[in-house]
């Protein structure tokens, strides 16, 4: 398990926590206080201490008894619930591209969990939606484990099916998926993900051989979903040809997704899930 | 059952290379791959259209159909009709003598010829045509060629100067036409009737010639001779004019073109005359006379001669071997010395006798010594290489014994280390040992070493003789000659050393072999001193004449090959869709 997500990488998630792009505001107490009048707060949870935390939060009734320090956490009214849907389709089954996203999801989990939100996972298995909620910081174990014993992917279901186990509520909307489905179909999800949460972001995964292929001969590519057939006599032409279909995709799938306000982050097993949290997702503003 | 064309057999190539492709063909590797979305993405557009997609799916059952159909089309045995084609051959016999260089309207007979035939080329478009050109060994400049060619050919055309011997060209013609017919045009000057009577009949023949009277007043013979006191020289003149036209004769120095001598003729139609020119003065080796006259025929206007001393009378010792005095015979007149007395100077000697070594000017040929014993000879007989023996070495020659060599001779063949044949320094031969004792008289190389030893102390060693155009004759030189222009032009070199084939255009030439320099004459032939004028006519009937036959070609190829194209394109159809994935 601990091969599966390392707790060293556990401890660097820790310190991260999700940036709020919608109108609604985050949870964090001090933060509002001018603006809101404070008295509705109630206790939601605790949160372990991280430097750079307000020390005023500390319960020291806590510490007094564990040794450790701890973040008394209010219930908010607008708190935030995170919720991940996974493309469970057969085209995640290829090379580490599962593997990788299993990760995502548990780090996407992880930094929800520690800032005491409310984290929630679905997915379709065997055409049957599997729906898995948890809260608070001492919920991760549970969250890496449950995860991390999702069987292989063999759907054959786009993601539009998967839209109706997001739950209402949803504050922030995470899509992990390969995106390897054309353009009308993703427009017609990006606008479907737009109705059911204002904060959508999906987590396109492309493995090395599906951004770069690098094949030798005379292929028979047999789709994995659809079980197409597509012959191809490799060539330096038909590998550029290549790019460019994929380009022009990833063009207009980018287009789509600006058009509904859902930011896209592509991204590869290659780079490795810390690199993912701690520097693309930063860079792309998801969080801080 | 038979066949009707198995040659057509190798077609099987064909069948064998689909078949040999088929089974190296490549086959696709199955890969499953998450999508083939980014892959097929432009076939994706093809399935667009229905018509495209049947086409796709039905491809081979199409293209089958396509190879059938075009199967039965050949079935059908398509062809086109050509009539044009297959003409009847058309030869041109081209005379290219001098005479042809006959000028009656401005222009040459020859020029005239080779508008007529471009004019008749281009309305018998279409038939193979021939050319022939004349001469003692007649050739085809160009045969059964279309009409552009052909015209090319003919405008390419030269005069050869050399007789026409017409006949051996129509007996070439007859030869190679007479079976298959054919149209032949004779351009000449004239050509008798009769000269084309006899039986094929399925040859027509129109004999173009030149209908007008030429003037002509010609050089028939000029000779020049050097004597103590100058040199003498006669030209012979002969008129063809229908008026007395007067002219003059100019004698030239060939080599530098300076005016000698200069004499007038009356030039009576029809007559001929005697010209002389006495004790002129002058060193050159080679003259030329110039006649200067209004004349429709510049050819035979000037001549060429050599200055030689006459040619010596060869006069064989009566007492020497009887085969000797044959292979003299052979090469010309002799006569048998029987103890008269002769003009040394005049005549070449061979003789036994060493005591005509110091008469006379002229060198002698001695066979044997009969001042001195002879003694035993041994060994091979080795020769040096001069121009005595570039016709015939003596060889594999057995000699029994040899007369002691004269001192400072220059020594030409040894049987072994003695000196057999020598040569003393006014140029005398002699052999050093009497006949008797040797087998070489019964030897082939015998009568034509005799005929070196004459030919080269008979002749004037600095002239090779005189030619008629092309003419090829045997000559006396070390190695194969180069000939070049008195001017010192170079023209060409012989193929051999012993023959010498003369240049077309009459003039002085010079051989050198390397190491002589020795001139020749090139006359033209005396034949080609008269321009003819004969009527032109045709006769002989060509049976298949103004008859266009049509003939079918069958069209094979640009059907076949797309069938065969066809039948590649459904291998490749069969290979890729033809098999359950």
């Amino acid at each position: 398990m601990t091969s599966f997500f390392p707790s060293s990488l556990s401890a660097r998630l820790g310190r991260l926590s999700f940036v709020q792009h919608g109108g609604r505001l985050g949870h964090h107490k001090g933060s509002h206080v001018s603006k809101k009048t404070g008295a509705s707060l109630e206790f939601s949870d605790f949160k372990k201490y991280h430097p750079g935390d307000d020390i005023r939060h500390i319960d020291w009734n806590v510490y007094a008894r564990t040794d450790s320090y701890f973040i008394k956490q209010f219930l908010d009214e607008q708190e935030m619930r995170v919720h991940i849907v996974l493309d469970t389709s057969k085209s995640m089954n290829f090379e580490d591209k599962w593997k990788f996203a299993q990760q995502i999801a548990i780090g996407l989990g992880q930094i929800a969990l520690k800032n005491g939100d409310t984290v929630s996972i679905s997915r379709i298995f065997s055409g049957k939606k599997q729906l898995f909620t948890r809260k608070g910081a001492r919920q991760a174990g549970s969250w890496t484990t449950y995860i991390s014993r999702f069987e292989q992917p063999s759907e054959t279901t786009g993601l539009l099916e998967g839209i109706h186990t997001i739950p209402k509520g949803t504050t922030l909307l995470f899509v992990v998926t390969d995106a390897l489905e054309p353009n009308e179909d993703l427009d017609k999800l990006f606008k479907q993900l737009s109705t059911r949460c204002r904060d959508v972001r999906v987590v396109a995964v492309r493995s090395k051989s599906e951004r770069t292929p690098s094949y030798q001969g005379d292929i028979r590519f047999i789709d994995s979903e659809s079980e197409r057939i597509s012959e191809v006599t490799m060539m330096n032409s038909v590998e550029i040809a290549y790019q460019l279909q994929q380009k022009k995709h990833q063009l207009r799938m980018m287009e789509s997704a600006a058009k509904y306000g859902i930011g896209v982050l592509m991204t590869t097993p290659q780079a490795g899930p810390e690199d993912v949290f701690t520097m693309q997702m930063r860079r792309q503003g998801w969080v801080r | 059952m038979g066949f009707a064309s198995l040659t057509n057999l190798w077609t099987l190539v064909f069948p064998v290379t689909v078949v040999i492709y088929y089974l190296f063909r490549k086959r696709f590797v199955p890969k499953t791959i998450s999508s083939t979305l980014f892959w097929d993405e432009d076939r994706r557009e093809e399935n667009v259209s229905p018509f495209i997609r049947n086409l796709q799916r039905n491809a081979l059952f199409y293209l089958q159909l396509l190879a059938l159909l075009v199967f039965v089309w050949m079935l059908l045995a398509p062809y086109t009709k050509h009539s044009q084609t297959e003409g009847i051959p058309l030869v041109f016999i081209v005379d290219s003598s001098a005479t042809m260089l006959a000028t009656p309207n401005g222009s040459t007979l020859f020029e005239m010829n080779q508008e007529e035939m471009k004019k008749l080329l281009d309305s018998e478009e279409g038939r193979p045509v021939s050319v022939v050109i004349t001469g003692k060994e007649p050739e085809f400049a160009i045969q059964n060629s279309d009409s552009p060619a052909a015209t090319k050919v003919i405008e390419g055309l030269t005069v050869r100067y050399e007789q026409s011997h017409l006949d051996t060209s129509i007996e070439l013609v007859k030869s190679m036409y007479g079976e298959q017919g054919a149209e032949v045009h004779i351009f000449t000057d004239a050509l008798e009737r009769t000269a084309l009577a006899y039986e094929v009949t399925n040859m027509s023949w129109h004999v173009h010639t030149n209908g007008q009277k030429i003037n002509n007043h010609s050089i028939v013979r000029f000779g020049a001779n050097r004597r103590e006191e100058g040199v003498t020289a006669i030209v012979k003149l002969q008129h063809d004019t229908e008026k007395a036209q007067s002219g003059k004769i100019l004698l030239k120095e060939s080599a530098t073109g300076e005016v000698l001598a200069e004499e007038s003729f009356n030039g009576e139609p029809g007559s001929e005359e005697l010209i002389s020119f006495k004790k002129i003065e002058t060193e050159a080796t080679a003259l030329q006379a110039e006649l200067i006259s209004s004349d429709d025929y510049g050819a035979d206007n000037t001549s060429y001669a050599l200055l030689a001393t006459e040619r010596a009378q060869v006069v064989v010792d009566g007492k020497l071997h009887e085969l000797l005095r044959k292979a003299a015979q052979a090469i010309e007149e002799v006569t048998i010395d029987s103890g008269e007395d002769f003009d040394e100077d005049t005549i070449l000697r061979i003789t036994g006798s060493e005591s005509f070594l110091d008469k006379g000017k002229r060198p002698i040929f001695l066979v044997g010594r009969d001042t001195v014993k002879p003694i035993e000879a041994k060994g091979e007989v080795t020769v040096i290489n001069d121009s005595l023996f570039s016709i015939a070495a003596p060889k594999d020659m057995y000699v029994e014994e040899v007369y002691p060599p004269f001192k400072d001779y220059e020594v030409l063949a040894r049987i072994g280390k003695d000196p057999l044949i020598q040569r003393s320094p006014r140029g005398d031969i002699i052999f050093l040992a009497d006949l008797e004792a040797t087998d070489w008289p019964l030897q082939p190389t015998f009568p034509l070493f005799v005929w070196s030893v004459v030919k080269s102390l008979s002749d004037d060693a600095e002239t090779l003789g005189v030619f008629t155009s092309l003419q090829r004759k045997s000559v006396v030189m070390t190695e194969a000659a180069d000939i070049y222009e008195l001017s010192g032009s170079y023209l060409y070199t012989t193929e051999s050393a012993n023959t010498l084939q003369a240049p077309a255009i009459p003039g002085i030439y010079k051989a050198t072999d390397g190491i002589t320099d020795k001139l020749f004459a090139v006359h033209l032939d005396s034949s080609e001193r008269n321009v003819g004028t004969g009527d032109s006519y045709s006769t002989g009937n060509l049976a298949a004449t103004g008859v266009k036959k049509e003939q079918s070609i069958p069209i094979i190829w640009p059907f076949l090959l797309p069938l065969l194209l066809i039948v590649l394109i459904e291998w490749e159809v069969q290979r890729r869709r033809g098999y359950p994935y």
